[in-house]
């Protein structure tokens, strides 16, 4: 039972930080332009395809591919961002218009995967020689810790980014306050697109990411991702970057840790609870500092 | 009454009595059934998102626990179908009223709750014993099959619902759910009850898709959790609804037989990019016509104000 529990924490820190870094990347769109991205699962399945589609054409493992795929992201976002930035913003609601607005972007997106890539599920074959390592009685699954690393190291420069640099800087400060923001010649605008760019850099690592934590891939997971990301960065704070770290363990753990003791098809029903009550109690979530409007 | 008002309830007149006699005609009887639910959905969701402002992004819920609760009670209990299709209604009222305290949240917190309400929903009921809800399989209801009849009670509800719309419009409530949507501090300075409008509206906008999903359940004779809790319902309803235009009566439904009428041609046509368009539908609406059909008529011809509202 220990070692069941031990396992299910470490499972839970290693998806946690994953789950932390796919928050990140949805939380800085909305954090600076209120806009809420429900394509962002979908996004990232895109990314799984082309690592998938890399992996046939080249040979590129899971690692290797992400250096294709970013760039390529980062290119999208900034496409996205002179598509829809201005319309968004002018809506009566910018809110909710984005969130609709992505929601037809994703259907277009898992539409796009089905014709391209099809409905079978496709897997990237696993680089390295070693699957898992035991450590003593606790079972170690190699490709997670990868993962882990990943995000870690990508959490690590984005929050280099944001607190040590100067254009970080403008980003967190149109998160605090866009008009101010603006008054002192800040080109928000030109801001809003770089941090486009760098929401989308991140849903490619993470894409990528998931063909190497995961054997397979289907066209219809981008949900699943869209709402853990959406639990995530509710109960770190929305807008708050660096909370959906926090929030990516707390769900990571309650995932794992509840799998031990119950159906592993009723853990979802956990995380939405978990998200549900966070919002009623508390909804500017755990480090969050913004208040919502009543 | 002017001439515009005239001829607005003379083709909503000849439009029943269009579907009075469906039936008889050699057309698809599926087709105006679909036409009718999906008419249904778009007006009472309207009350909700159109007139009060709030999104229920897990609209579904309402249509996903009326199909279960038609079906599981006439298959495991045996209560005849319409008094099961009012139980229906009963119990999705009764959820409405229990997940009413989300309604303090405002904007995107409400839609990404009612989601999330909506996901829990979809695996309890598909983790309930199979005994009661037959898992992933269902439940079918072929014996009670009678397509015509049920046809015939969805022509009631559509008809019921639009009436319900057009009563809220004109109201007091209507008027109090417009002023919560603009600005609801000012609302309740002006002494609007803030919470007791916002909770009859949203009991409103729950109990028309519970009974629709009865009704629908018994049409199909089939329910199982993936169709009754498919998000794409819920898409739909906000597509069709914001086609027509929200906030007005007739923009929604106009908007339902426009819209069912080009997904059912697209989608016979071409299956998978269907969901393509619906898509960038969507984003197209969103973008370019956040008021819909009837709300940019409204804006440029203002005199159609009294046929559309």
């Amino acid at each position: 039972m220990i070692e069941l529990l031990l396992m299910a924490v470490i499972s839970g820190v290693l998806m946690g930080i994953i789950y932390g870094l796919i928050g990140i990347g949805m939380n800085i769109l909305y954090g600076v332009m209120r806009i809420v991205n429900f394509a962002h699962g979908e996004f990232m399945m895109l990314g799984a395809y082309m690592a998938f589609t890399l992996n046939r054409l080249w040979g590129l493992n899971s690692l290797e591919s992400i250096f294709v795929v970013l760039p390529l992201f980062f290119i999208l976002g900034i496409l996205l961002h002179a598509l829809f930035y201005e319309r968004i913003q002018q809506s009566d609601d910018p809110e909710i218009a984005s969130f609709l607005t992505f929601f037809g972007i994703s259907l277009v997106i898992t539409s796009v995967i089905l014709l391209i890539w099809k409905a079978d599920p496709r897997g990237v074959p696993f680089p390295f020689s070693r699957v898992s390592w035991f450590i003593g009685p606790v079972f170690l699954p190699l490709g997670r810790l990868i993962s882990a690393g990943v995000c870690a190291l990508a959490i690590g420069i984005i929050s280099v980014f944001l607190y040590r640099t100067y254009t970080g800087k403008a980003v967190r400060a149109i998160i605090e306050n866009r008009d101010a923001v603006s008054i002192l010649g800040i080109d928000v605008r030109r801001v809003s697109a770089l941090v486009f760019g760098i929401g989308l850099s991140i849903v490619a690592i993470t894409g990528c990411l998931v063909t190497l934590s995961f054997p397979a891939i289907t066209p219809v997971q981008g949900q699943t991702y869209t709402t853990i990301a959406f639990l995530v960065i509710v109960l770190g704070g929305l807008g708050t970057p660096l909370g959906a770290l926090l929030g990516g363990l707390v769900y990571g753990l309650a995932e794992s840790v509840s799998s031990v003791f119950m159906p592993v098809a009723l853990s979802p029903v956990v995380a939405f609870v978990i998200l549900i009550l966070m919002v009623m109690v508390r909804p500017q979530g755990l480090l969050g500092k913004v208040s919502t409007r009543i | 009454m002017n001439r515009y008002s005239a001829l607005a309830w003379a083709s909503i007149a000849a439009g029943l009595a269009f579907l009075f006699v469906v039936p008889l005609l050699p057309v698809s009887l599926p087709y105006f059934f679909y036409m009718m639910f999906w008419i249904t959905m778009a007006c009472a969701f309207n009350i909700i998102y159109g007139f009060v402002g709030y999104l229920p992004f897990g609209y579904v819920m309402f249509y996903g626990v009326g199909t279960y609760v038609t079906a599981v009670l006439w298959s495991r209990f045996h209560v005849p179908i319409p008094a099961a299709i009012l139980a229906s209604g009963c119990i999705g009222t009764a959820l409405a009223l229990a997940v009413a305290p989300t309604l303090r949240l405002r904007g995107i917190y409400f839609a990404i709750v009612n989601f999330a309400m909506a996901m829990v929903l979809r695996i309890l009921v598909a983790n309930l014993p199979f005994e009661w809800s037959g898992g992933s399989f269902g439940i079918t209801l072929s014996r009670a099959y009678r397509p015509l009849t049920s046809y015939y009670f969805m022509l009631g509800l559509m008809v019921l619902s639009g009436l319900t719309v057009l009563w809220v419009s004109r109201s007091r409530l209507g008027v109090a759910l417009r002023c919560i949507r603009d600005d609801a501090a000012a609302a309740s300075v002006l002494g609007i009850n803030v919470p007791v409008n916002r909770l009859k509206a949203w009991m409103i906008a729950a109990a028309i898709p519970s009974v629709a999903g009865g009704i629908e359940a018994w049409f199909t004779a089939i329910v199982d959790p993936a169709t009754s809790f498919n998000m794409m319902v819920t898409a739909k309803t906000i597509v069709y609804a914001m086609f027509g235009g929200l906030g007005t009566v007739i923009g929604p439904v106009f908007g339902a037989v426009f819209m069912y009428g080009l997904d059912d041609f697209i989608w016979g046509r071409f299956p998978v990019l269907n969901l393509l368009v619906l898509g960038l539908m969507i984003v197209f609406l969103i973008l370019f016509m956040p008021r819909g059909i009837a709300g940019t008529a409204l804006r440029k011809w203002p005199r159609l104000r009294q046929v559309v509202k």
